[in-house]
């Protein structure tokens, strides 16, 4: 790709979508709709500052592991490599696992797309073979953790509308509270609360509320790093207030805009791997 | 078998220092009882198996990852002696280009959609283990390359080497009570061991659907059986291997919230032509389970060499967050035999597994074609320690 390409496509990206998965909680505020009210407008203009820190890369490959905590405190780990690549207006993410061992090498592909339902494809590595897979519904669990698909994938053009709220605190930190309401109807949740770093614009908590309104979860977002132009939350927690089990991301060694292969995001692709 | 050995001691003598990150194994040992048979007065084998299983995965790329050398050595040890085995499923180099890919050495490749059969895998030979469809498969000598475009990706295999396939043990049993002798093979006119075969495939991904089409000439990996006479003046069965061509179909179609699934089978041997399909549906509930039903069909009939050419497949997979099940159930539309098993494994810390099998056939087993793979009540145990 041509520099000059490149660099068209970040910016149609960047004002067409957020960014990506596992980080799109922290740039899902590109696009939406600027209602005609002030709170609206002042909502989507933090928004707006947020995802110009966080989004707009062409690709990136990070090291994951989450940590799943059950209500009863027994932890178990899982040990992955994610990569991901924006595509037309949507995203391709692969993640490729290395524990637990009984699992390692086993991948997952998912294709999603503005407007269409994700496609997903599993690799199996003991067969060599390539499964597609019925995508998840957008509210279901992301492999048995407390973040939804929708907590972690690639999020759309006018997912949200905005409602500014004001300023607040976070221990001794000022920050801005937006409320954000999801657009699609088939979400898990009737609006979330983001709390904004003042001087910043970093994301630092998301309160996630069910469809009957109860607060369900809570995400917190610790050790914030610059890559490049990018800033990046290394540690993302979950905590569900209904089932109290908690979900710990923790991400390293991101590298953005490597050039990754299209070829590496397609179902065929997959089976050819080196591994 | 000194072969591959010699040849993976010198892959693992000359393997860069940098082997750490990028290879992976596993030991697994598996102890199996099946229920008495009737073995028509012929020697069978006994009501129990042991084996212990080693495989590894290197992979090395270098050059940017231009150029690539994979190497899948499988070891299996059975005390009985029978069923001991070395394999190098992959021990291949790579080349990779912008636009294609040329790969040539030993190689394990999947080609098929579908749960209840495989039909359009053909191109590597099948070393059978378990019951209903399992099988692993073997390595084959191949050199591969693969040109991708927007209209789809498109293999051309040149497979210099035929392998026979492997019956050991109860996974080599057929209905019929005359034991299959795997050391006897017939080949056909112009079936032998080196033989210029080929193979090609295209695969598009377009959206929703996930589409194969792929088309093998040579010898078929699939064998027939003819009844011989063994050293001992005894009736045996022999597999039979003929030079023929067969045309494969294997399509996926994602849509609202079911997956499509199809795979179908025109082969050729000479003498005979038969067809065979299997399709169905998947349908997902949340992400923890998945159920299956499908219908697969052989053309063959009574003379099909599987059990399942007129059966009904419902099955279904269970994901927890410490294993797995999986279930599954083949009713016959004829006869109602059924063919039903369950596995389940268990992750037990962070890197070894527990697992447990059972099948059962319920039915009549005349009503079964003579050359099916024999369906069998048996219970296995796995422990599987990875490194």
């Amino acid at each position: 790709m041509s520099e000059s390409t490149g660099r068209r496509r970040r910016r149609h990206r960047a004002a067409e979508r957020g960014a990506s998965i596992g980080l799109t909680v922290l740039a899902s505020f590109s696009g939406g709709r600027a209602g005609a009210q002030d709170v609206g407008r002042e909502g989507l203009s933090i928004a707006r500052e947020v995802d110009r820190r966080t989004g707009g890369y062409e690709d990136y490959e990070a090291r994951l592991t989450m940590v799943l905590v059950s209500r009863d405190g027994k932890e178990r780990v899982r040990e992955m490599e994610v990569s991901a690549l924006a595509s037309g207006n949507g995203e391709r993410t692969l993640l490729i696992f290395q524990s637990p061992r009984d699992l390692a090498g086993t991948a997952l592909l998912s294709h999603s797309q503005v407007g269409a339902s994700d496609d997903q494809w599993l690799y199996l590595p003991s067969m060599k073979r390539v499964k597609r897979i019925a995508a998840a519904k957008q509210s279901g669990s992301f492999m048995g953790s407390e973040f939804a698909y929708e907590d972690i994938s690639s999020q759309e053009v006018g997912n949200f509308t905005y409602h500014y709220e004001g300023e607040s605190r976070i221990g001794d930190t000022e920050v801005y509270v937006v409320e954000r309401f999801p657009v699609d109807e088939s979400s898990g949740y009737s609006r979330q609360r983001v709390y904004v770093d003042r001087s910043d614009y970093l994301p630092l908590r998301i309160e996630y509320f069910d469809t009957r309104g109860e607060h369900l979860k809570t995400l917190t977002l610790t050790e914030y790093e610059q890559r490049g132009p990018y800033w990046r939350a290394g540690s993302m927690t979950m905590e569900n207030h209904q089932t109290e089990a908690v979900t710990r991301l923790e991400w390293s060694d991101f590298r953005f805009d490597v050039g990754l292969n299209e070829r590496r995001f397609t179902a065929d692709g997959l089976g050819r791997r080196g591994r | 078998m000194r072969g591959p050995f010699t040849v993976l001691a010198a892959v693992c003598l000359l393997w860069p220092a940098s082997l750490s990150a990028q290879w992976q194994a596993s030991v697994s040992a598996q102890g199996s009882a099946f229920r008495g048979l009737d073995s028509g007065g012929y020697p069978g084998p006994g009501p129990t198996e042991a084996v212990v299983v080693l495989d590894a995965s290197l992979v090395r790329q270098w050059a940017d990852g231009r150029y690539a050398l994979r190497a899948t050595p499988s070891f299996r040890w059975d005390p009985s002696g029978e069923r001991t085995r070395v394999d190098l499923r992959d021990l291949n180099l790579s080349a990779i280009g912008a636009h294609w890919e040329f790969s040539v050495g030993m190689k394990e490749i999947f080609w098929g959609a579908t749960e209840s059969r495989r039909l359009v895998d053909g191109v590597n030979q099948r070393d059978l283990v378990g019951g209903g469809e399992e099988y692993a498969r073997m390595g084959q000598l191949m050199a591969d390359l693969t040109v991708f475009s927007s209209w789809g990706t498109i293999d051309v295999l040149l497979l210099p080497w035929f392998r026979e396939r492997t019956f050991d043990g109860h996974s080599g049993l057929l209905w019929s009570p005359l034991p299959v002798d795997a050391d006897r093979p017939v080949y056909g006119p112009g079936a032998r061991t080196w033989r210029p075969d080929w193979a090609v495939r295209w695969t598009h991904t377009l959206g929703p659907v996930d589409l194969g089409l792929s088309h093998l000439q040579g010898t078929l990996r699939e064998p027939g059986f003819v009844e011989t006479a063994s050293d001992h003046g005894r009736t045996i069965l022999a597999p039979r291997y003929d030079v023929g061509g067969q045309t494969g179909l294997d399509l996926q179609v994602a849509a609202g919230g079911l997956i499509w699934k199809l795979e179908a089978l025109i082969a050729e041997p000479q003498p005979g032509r038969y067809m065979a399909a299997a399709g169905g549906i998947e349908y997902g509930v949340g992400d923890f389970l998945a159920l299956f039903l499908e219908y697969a069909w052989d053309s063959r009939g009574r003379e099909a060499t599987t059990s399942f050419g007129d059966d009904v497949f419902v099955g279904g997979r269970l994901f927890l967050p410490d294993g797995q099940v999986n279930a599954g159930v083949y009713l016959d539309r004829r006869s109602f035999n059924t063919a039903l098993s369950v596995a389940v494994d268990w992750r037990v810390g962070n890197s070894a597994t527990v697992g447990l099998e059972a099948g059962a056939f319920l039915g009549d087993s005349a009503l079964e074609p003579p050359l099916g793979r024999r369906q069998q009540t048996r219970l296995s145990v796995r422990f599987t320690r990875y490194f």
